[in-house]
């Protein structure tokens, strides 16, 4: 069974190309994938990437995980790979894949479109590549990553909200053929 | 280039390319701009810098627009304002201008930007642009506020500015608050459309105020006649829109200051009749318009008195910061002001010597307030309003200072100044508000309940759906309900709160917070749970399922599902335990399957046998359903055999098309709220919050059973203990109507005329074929039989207490 992203409602709407990317349902594209990528070259640009996988590890963790760990607290760490990670549930570790929607904003407007939407500091020097902010966006609570431009962790239950209010800021959707372009690797459909 | 045309008062105006609305209609010969907001005294311009209130105008709805600071533009609808305040049939204010339209849903685009820069430079003029150069000159990130719109100082040095890679600059953009932390608030006006303001909250490591200086008016009968204006306007309209002002001035201020403007109105070919010190004037003279100024010695006729007023520090912001470290650069610090006593004429304290335009203060307002006992600026500012509108004080203060010091005989500085606070120029209501980014949650179902034509509601930030249908919501309830107790019914539950609790001490950490024990309940069993505060009060209830020896699965209240994650970690913190709690409210879709055919429609999704030998009610298990991993609890809240299925979100949508498509054969129908809150008080079932208050405790709802006080230790236990013992104030009871109309819940209940409570809920049960629900009451009301009355809008409502359950009360349907 394919699993269905919290924005699938948006790509229906936005007449998404819906394809199987690692046994989710996402657009690959809504107009054209070369236009959209050199859009958000140019400018500014949202992709779904909910398809992530996402743990919540409190205390230490299993440092040989094959995936990027991000400092949330001290106590708390989260670990984010694009595929399936092999692991075992403990009390320490859970799997929080399903409770977040995560979307890539990306191009080099990206801040321009934040500072629309939430208080935090997003420039280079106080949000460097690979740190990790837990902050209000869009009057909703975020989790936002630095990487291959701003990831944003939501619950998903406000999804569709913050992809709206991304728009309205001024963020154009691009599917996932232009995403993995711009992350700098394809995949086989799964 | 294309001529610019707007309309004043509907008819056009034509503009020239530079000019504002307030240029453009001076040009065109419009002197009076408003009508005072109090007295209904005609005004024009004043200072033609967005100092002072009296070119305030209507604009394509908007009220209180400074049309000196709007740039002219084609298709502006522009009105007069103040017309149609009402103050008396014979104000003439009533009749000259058409009525403004109301207030309506124009179009707008109003933002909030959020940025953080090294320093910040409020005001854009020379001293402003130097400080913003030097600090760049550092490396540090400089951004510079400047609320006209351009720079001042040399057009080289805005130049340079500009080109600065570490200057950020906004124009058209005021600063009207320092707030604690370095947080500034400016509004950007974008003049190019209607109502597009954008809100800056900017966060600063140093704040540099560079506003200034302003000039501000004499205090004189007649003041605020239109023609009176201060010389910053009148050299502006000379020297930006080359328009001579007048024919005939005079000129009030000393020689050495009215020496520069002399010369500019000679030059522009205004004939300059006189040139008066302050001291000498006595009134103003004209009806709409001035013809003359009447000094202690001389008449003159003239249709244009420039006031060569003193320069005012532009320190609003500044006292706004409180205390905080702000630069001052300029003449907001005092530098280049030459310090001048503010004379103050005979006429100042008449009637006609308007101290306060924006709300029509006189002096003689001001010397009857001090005369009555009220001699500090503070107290009168709270008893005139003087200073306390659009211009903050820009006008009045420095004449209203010097007024209480002569009247009072303090010194200047004992006098003092009113406390500033922010905004220093107004805000609109529109630009605090920002976008419309209304947080919307959705479950993971939503886009189903759109197919099926739902009827939403909102609970919280939550959308739910209410009923189902076009037709009429009793009918389309009806057949909900129907479908429900005859066959079966599918309810989205997912906005219901979904936590996981696992760690060692998972099991002790439920048994303190909740009023029953849960850390013997067995493996794969759920349990109704109460949680009680310190008071005994019920906060929220839920089940929890034992998922394995160290996990478990609690559901919650929709509006409660973060208070009662937090109240457990905070717990879980104060005891020092080893557990995890995990919110799964967004992660999950939940649904209840219920009804006499409920098992039917399931068993054809799953291969787990449903049948109540093997899944009794208040089991819990995992099981794949259509095709998905699950969990089901065997529950029911509505009162009939029934399965909350949950899956994760994902699969949601499918899950719920699975059972609407196995349901078919049955006319199994997806049912909302309202079928549910009906469903679910014939089973007497309470909602918390809606049928119980901020103060209810267990005894009075009638649940006395769920507050286990042989346990050790739980919240609310030493509270509850005591209740227990204590006579019961109010009780919660069933009733139902005689009639068969429902009045609202919320209802005053009557008992012999007087109030003994109130109907929490109130329904018609198609079960009872009455109207039935639940009511707080005294306690000498509680016992069934007793005749109570409902009230609603002056109607009564007879209807008898009942103390049994409305529907199944054994609750035989519940383990069919």
């Amino acid at each position: 069974m394919e699993r269905q992203s919290a924005l699938h409602r948006c790509h229906l709407k936005a007449h998404g190309q819906l394809k199987n990317f690692f046994g989710w349902q996402l657009p690959a594209w809504y107009t054209e994938p070369h236009a959209e990528l050199e859009d958000v070259r140019a400018s500014v640009g949202i992709s779904d990437a909910s398809y992530l996988t996402k743990l919540d590890v409190r205390g230490p963790f299993p440092v040989s995980l094959p995936a990027r760990l991000w400092k949330l607290t001290p106590a708390r760490t989260l670990i984010t790979s694009p595929l399936p990670i092999d692991f075992v549930p403990t009390s320490s570790i859970t799997d929080v894949t399903s409770i977040y929607s995560a979307i890539l904003l990306a191009g080099p407007k990206s801040r321009e479109v934040l500072h629309k939407l939430t208080t935090l500091n997003v420039s280079d020097d106080a949000m460097p590549e690979g740190s990790a902010r837990q902050t209000r966006l869009a009057h909703v609570n975020a989790t936002i990553l630095r990487a291959d431009g701003f990831l944003i962790l939501n619950t998903r239950d406000v999804a569709e909200h913050v992809w709206d209010a991304l728009q309205h800021a001024g963020a154009r959707p691009f599917g996932m053929a232009a995403q993995q372009q711009w992350m700098g690797f394809t995949h086989e459909d799964a | 280039m294309e001529q610019i045309l707007f309309a004043w008062n509907g008819n056009p105006v034509a503009a020239e390319p530079g000019d504002t609305v307030a240029s453009a209609l001076y040009r065109s010969g419009v002197r009076t701009f408003t009508y005072s907001y109090q007295r209904g005294r005609p005004r024009g311009l004043l200072c033609l810098t967005g100092s002072c209130p009296n070119c305030m105008v209507n604009v394509d709805g908007v009220p209180n627009v400074r049309s000196c600071t709007l740039p002219a533009r084609s298709g502006l609808s522009v009105l007069a304002q103040n017309q149609n305040v009402y103050r008396g049939f014979d104000s003439p204010a009533v009749k000259r201008f058409p009525a403004a339209p109301p207030l309506s849903e124009s179009a707008h685009h109003y933002e909030h930007i959020y940025l953080q820069f090294d320093v910040v430079v409020i005001g854009g003029g020379p001293r402003g642009l130097e400080a913003a150069l030097e600090s760049a000159s550092r490396g540090t990130q400089v951004v510079v506020l400047e609320k006209e719109p351009a720079l001042g100082g040399s057009e080289a040095l805005a130049q340079k500015v500009l080109a600065h890679p570490g200057i950020t600059t906004f124009l058209n953009c005021s600063c009207f608050g320092v707030y604690e932390g370095n947080l500034l608030g400016a509004v950007q006006i974008d003049y190019s459309r209607p109502n597009a303001e954008t809100l800056l909250h900017l966060r600063a490591g140093n704040v540099v105020v560079a506003t200034g200086a302003y000039e501000t008016q004499y205090l004189f009968a007649n003041n605020d006649l239109p023609g009176v204006m201060l010389s910053t306007a009148v050299l502006r309209l000379i020297r930006r829109h080359g328009i001579v002002p007048g024919k005939r001035a005079v000129l009030i201020g000393e020689a050495e200051q009215s020496a520069q403007v002399r010369a500019e109105l000679e030059s522009a070919g205004v004939q300059v009749v006189g040139s008066v010190p302050v001291e000498s004037v006595v009134n103003a003279e004209g009806a709409d318009h001035v013809t003359g100024l009447v000094t202690d010695t001389v008449t003159y006729e003239a249709d244009l008195v420039v006031m060569c007023g003193p320069l005012v520090p532009d320190a609003g912001v500044v006292a706004s910061a409180r205390g905080q470290a702000v630069t001052l650069v300029g003449a907001v610090g005092g530098e280049g002001i030459t310090q001048r006593d503010y004379l103050l004429p005979q006429s100042a304290q008449s009637a006609d010597a308007i101290a306060c335009l924006c709300m029509d203060v006189s002096g003689q307002d001001v010397a009857e307030t001090i005369e009555a006992g009220m001699g500090h600026v503070e107290l009168i500012k709270r008893f005139t309003k003087l200073g306390k509108s659009a211009c903050q004080g820009r006008m009045c203060q420095t004449a209203a200072i010097h007024l209480c010091s002569q009247i009072t005989g303090q010194t200047i500085a004992q006098v003092g100044t009113t406390v500033a606070r922010p905004p220093a120029p107004p805000v609109t209501l529109g630009a605090l508000a920002g976008m419309r980014h209304h947080p919307v949650r959705r479950t993971p179902v939503h886009d189903q309940h759109d197919r099926l034509g739902a009827v939403w509601m909102d609970m919280g930030e939550w959308k739910r759906p209410r009923y189902y249908g076009k037709g009429n919501q009793d009918e389309c309830v009806e057949q909900e309900y129907r479908a429900v107790r005859e066959r079966a019914g599918i309810i989205d539950v997912g906005t219901l709160g979904k936590i996981e609790v696992k760690g060692v001490d998972a099991g002790r950490l439920l048994d303190l917070v909740f009023t029953h024990e849960f850390s013997t309940l067995p493996v794969g069993r759920v349990r109704y749970c109460v949680l009680c505060d310190e008071l005994g009060t019920i906060v929220d209830d839920g089940t929890i399922s034992r998922v394995d020896p160290q996990r478990y699965f609690l559901t919650t209240t929709t509006g409660n599902a973060d208070f009662v994650h937090q109240w457990l970690e905070w717990w879980t913190a104060a005891a020092g335990w080893k557990v995890t709690i995990t919110n799964l409210t967004a992660g999950l879709a939940s649904m209840n399957l219920a009804g006499p055919l409920a098992r039917g429609v399931l068993q054809q999704l799953t291969d787990s046998d449903l049948s109540s030998r093997s899944f009794p009610y208040m089991d819990w298990r995992r099981a794949s359903v259509a095709g998905v991993p699950a969990t089901m609890m065997r529950i029911g809240f509505v009162g009939e055999m029934g399965w909350e299925i949950v899956v994760a979100a994902e699969f949601g949508s499918h899950l719920w098309e699975q059972v609407l498509r196995a349901g078919a054969a049955v006319d199994l129908r997806p049912f909302g709220v309202e079928a549910q809150r009906v469903l679910r008080l014939e089973k007497k079932h309470i909602v918390v919050g809606v049928d119980t208050d901020a103060l209810s405790n267990p005894y009075e709802a009638g649940m006395g059973w769920v507050a286990k006080l042989d346990k050790t230790d739980f919240i609310g236990k030493v509270a509850l203990s005591r209740l227990k013992q204590s006579p019961l104030e109010r009780l919660l009871v069933g009733f139902e109507l005689e009639g068969a109309t429902a009045p609202p819940d919320g209802s005053p209940i009557l008992v012999e005329g007087k109030p003994v409570g109130w109907a929490t809920s109130v329904r018609y049960s198609w079960q009872k074929e009455k109207v039935i629900g639940m009511a707080w009451v005294t306690p000498a009301e509680a016992k069934g039989g007793t005749g109570i009355t409902l009230r609603s809008e002056g109607v009564d409502y007879p209807a008898r207490v009942v103390e049994e359950v409305f529907y199944d009360p054994a609750g035989d349907r519940l383990k069919m």
